[in-house]
């Protein structure tokens, strides 16, 4: 809804519920995040100092997503019901932060925004490894399909973003050699 | 070495501008900077941000093909994104986008690197210049450029958790009252290369994440503490070595709680405290940056700026700069600043004079 109170042509309620619902459910709200769970906390089985385990992330989308349901809840209805909830996930490291959350991963935690370098995060990782920063690394990105397909993936309506834009994720482990 | 810093702010346009400010900063004097959502939304200052980053970076007179540049950033160019919404044939926005336009405003074409560490984006983008530097022995320097608006956006995210302080922010004031979104850009270069006398050096930094809580600072501080320690190693310090600490400062009642408890846990020598959020407003992933360009103007001057808008601090072992400017008791030769923020990230950094 506008602040008129009319619905505009494209952003209309079970979108804008939608978008909200699956950032609520956490602790991993956006779920082609999920597939990654299990084999990064097989990984860190064991591993039960994590303060010199890093987290690297990268992603093209960002906090997109989160930024377009946050900005349609401020444009329902005057702003009345903008949630708190909702703000937080319009920062980019917040889908880092709750992975390293649940991880009890208390190294460093970067986040980078995804451009034309998809190895930006796992540079970074493997230049904290080389200046003894950390002991290991857990690198994750999350890109379109195609991250070079400017044309057609990403022009997809952003309140798809949620849950219908096809993701692809890839995390990798990385650890000093012994 | 840290040279060419530079700042822009809707009320400083320089360093000297606003250092001038800030060291003649009082109690009374707080910064509304973000709360003029009547007149003008802050987003829109975006390219007045990139004239001035622009501007800065021809200022530098040094080669920069080659050069890397790292931007940090919150939320960059908030307008690209709200524009989008209800556009489903507008290209999806991402901050690496904004990283790649002053980039290519600016006449950088060696690597580009988009950081988004919350509030500590601008000191995360630091550590990683000196890591980018340390690890390519044939580079001379790296860039680092931030930038971040208290946009209508940003304003309303803070007001929905009754965080901002409508009066402005009062960092580690008893009034704990929140904190006043703030817009700025801050840019610097970190080089090699022979020292002179009155440059200032990165003397060590830390990173470290809380594992406590998304919005809230872990109450007992562990991952700021892990991030000075680290910083102190690093630079082959002591805690008793930090002559000055810059907080973050946010004026809010838990993040400045956690910041009195682990400065008054860690450092016994109670070193002179300040915070330049209560002048500037909380920039968001520029602040730390920002401030470290005080921080800076604190080792050549040694001299302390008080804590905009401090009148009464009820926190016990911290010794905050209250009033006046203060003359040290003994030299400035290292500045710790620190910056947390959402998602448990804290940042470290000490700088010292080269001569020290």
């Amino acid at each position: 809804m506008t602040p008129a109170g009319k619905p505009n042509n494209i952003l209309v309620d079970h979108e804008y519920q939608q978008a909200f619902t699956c950032m609520l459910q956490g602790p991993f709200p956006r779920p082609w995040l999920e597939t990654v769970v299990p084999e990064v906390e097989g990984w860190l089985r064991g591993v039960n100092d994590r303060s010199r385990i890093g987290l690297f992330w990268a992603s093209d989308l960002d906090s997109l997503w989160a930024d377009a349901a946050f900005e349609i809840s401020r444009r329902t209805d005057g702003g009345r019901f903008i949630s708190p909830g909702a703000f937080r996930h319009t920062l980019a490291n917040m889908d880092a932060g709750s992975l390293a959350l649940h991880l009890r991963i208390t190294g460093p935690v970067m986040t980078f925004s995804l451009g034309n370098d998809l190895e930006v995060a796992e540079n970074s990782a493997r230049r904290f490894l080389a200046g003894r920063r950390i002991s290991a690394a857990i690198t994750i990105i999350e890109f379109s399909a195609n991250p070079n397909d400017n044309g057609t993936e990403k022009r997809k309506p952003i309140y798809h973003a949620a849950g219908s834009i096809e993701r692809q994720v890839r995390a990798r482990y990385l650890a000093l050699a012994p | 070495m840290l040279r060419g810093v530079g700042i822009w702010t809707p009320q400083y346009s320089s360093v000297a501008a606003l250092c001038t400010a800030a060291f003649n900063s009082s109690a009374a004097a707080t910064s509304k900077a973000g709360l003029h959502r009547a007149s003008a939304d802050a987003a829109d200052l975006w390219p007045q941000i990139v004239d001035a980053i622009v501007q800065g970076v021809c200022g530098w007179h040094v080669d920069l093909a080659g050069c890397p540049l790292i931007f940090a950033t919150t939320k960059g160019d908030i307008r690209r994104t709200i524009r989008v919404v209800g556009q489903p044939d507008a290209p999806l926005p991402k901050l690496a986008d904004d990283a790649i336009a002053i980039a290519d405003a600016c006449g950088f074409c060696g690597e580009v690197i988009c950081i988004s560490t919350a509030c500590a984006s601008s000191l995360a983008a630091l550590c990683e210049a000196h890591l980018l530097l340390t690890s390519q022995p044939s580079l001379d320097r790296v860039a680092i450029v931030t930038a971040d608006t208290a946009s209508a956006f940003v304003q309303d995210g803070f007001a929905s958790l009754r965080a901002v302080a409508e009066a402005g922010a009062r960092p580690f004031d008893a009034s704990h009252g929140g904190l006043c979104p703030g817009s700025a850009a801050a840019w610097c270069l970190l080089e090699r290369g022979a020292a002179l006398p009155n440059d200032i050096q990165l003397l060590g930094w830390g990173l470290a994440n809380d594992a406590a809580h998304l919005t809230a600072p872990d109450a007992q501080g562990r991952g700021l503490t892990a991030a000075i320690h680290s910083a102190v190693q690093a630079g082959n310090m002591a805690l008793d070595d930090i002559d000055v600490i810059m907080a973050h400062g946010t004026g809010t009642a838990f993040s400045d709680a956690m910041e009195a408890r682990v400065f008054a846990q860690l450092f016994a020598h109670q070193p002179p405290l300040t915070a330049a959020k209560g002048l500037l407003g909380h920039t968001l992933g520029a602040s730390g940056l920002l401030e470290l360009s005080i921080a800076c103007e604190m080792l050549r001057r040694q001299q302390i700026p008080p804590i905009a808008g401090l009148i009464r601090c009820d926190y016990p072992g911290i010794n905050p700069v209250c009033g006046q400017p203060t003359q040290p008791t003994r030299p400035i030769r290292t500045v710790l600043k620190t910056a947390s923020g959402f998602g448990g990230v804290n940042a470290a950094v000490i700088i010292g004079r080269y001569d020290r």
